[in-house]
């Protein structure tokens, strides 16, 4: 797993925030792909799920918990996914963990074709 | 443990309460290893971190996807014991394509400082991360003597 905690300058002047990989699970079916994400301390309003032109993007604001030298930083993480259709994604944020449904499309999906009898 | 030895060198007792937290926060260390999300995560340990505060201590650790109903808090002869376990299924008739996170179990011991109150231990889970408040009992916080001019 990657353990990716880096800062990024977005400008000079700004102090950077840090940011880090959340560990993700991924489930696939017939029917659909699940995503969990480990996201703690991160409540529904600071998630930011985005899906566009294949890419699964998820990232979350983590606020300064207060704790000493604390200081809040982003989750973030990408994914490549075809085939989805991306009117029924549906995303939940429970207990710090990220749960996205990700329906595949129609035309993806296998389908057993009747064989007539002649 | 290493804990036990340190205290008997102090024997007035004063440096006993830091001692005892520079022993849990290296016991917390070994558990972290690396920055804000460290790979422990996937070594199954949740990250933790312990502060002093005038009032008291405050322990946050980080178990997401956790829920009250999978965690254990006493204290028992000085001793707080958190114990919690993420029980979590793989969703049925779904396979697996990545899994990182993983089940992950703890259960600690932290021998609590002289000085805390421990009827007054608070403990809370929210968001995947839980907070135990330990008050340091009323004689034990901080106090500026008043001194009088003769």
């Amino acid at each position: 797993m990657s353990n990716a905690i880096a800062t990024h300058d977005r400008n000079a002047t700004e102090p950077a925030r840090a940011w880090a990989t959340p560990p993700v699970d991924v489930y696939e079916n017939d029917e659909a792909f699940l995503v969990r994400a480990d996201l703690p301390g991160v409540t529904s309003e600071n998630v930011d799920v985005r899906f566009e032109q294949g890419n699964l993007r998820i990232e979350a604001k983590r606020p300064a918990d207060g704790s000493s030298g604390s200081r809040g930083f982003d989750f973030r993480r990408a994914f490549k996914l075809t085939g989805i259709d991306e009117t029924r994604i549906t995303a939940e944020m429970k207990d710090g963990v990220l749960s996205l449904t990700l329906p595949k499309a129609e035309s993806l999906r296998p389908r057993q074709i009747p064989v007539n009898a002649g | 443990m290493f804990l036990t030895r340190y205290n008997r060198l102090n024997r007035n007792g004063l440096d006993a309460p830091f001692a005892l937290m520079d022993e849990v926060r290296r016991e917390f260390d070994r558990l972290l290893a690396d920055g804000p999300f460290p790979a422990n995560v996937s070594a199954g340990s949740p990250r933790g971190v312990i502060d002093e505060t005038e009032t008291g201590y405050v322990l946050r650790m980080e178990v997401p996807g956790l829920t009250a109903d999978g965690l254990e808090i006493r204290v028992e002869d000085g001793v707080l014991r958190l114990a919690g376990e993420r029980k979590e299924e793989a969703p049925k008739g779904f396979e697996a394509r990545r899994t990182e996170r993983v089940r992950f179990r703890f259960d600690r011991r932290l021998k609590l400082p002289e000085g805390v109150d421990v009827e007054r231990i608070e403990a809370a889970l929210k968001h995947g991360v839980l907070t135990v408040t330990v008050p340091k009992s009323d004689k034990a916080a901080p106090r500026t003597i008043a001194v009088k001019a003769s």
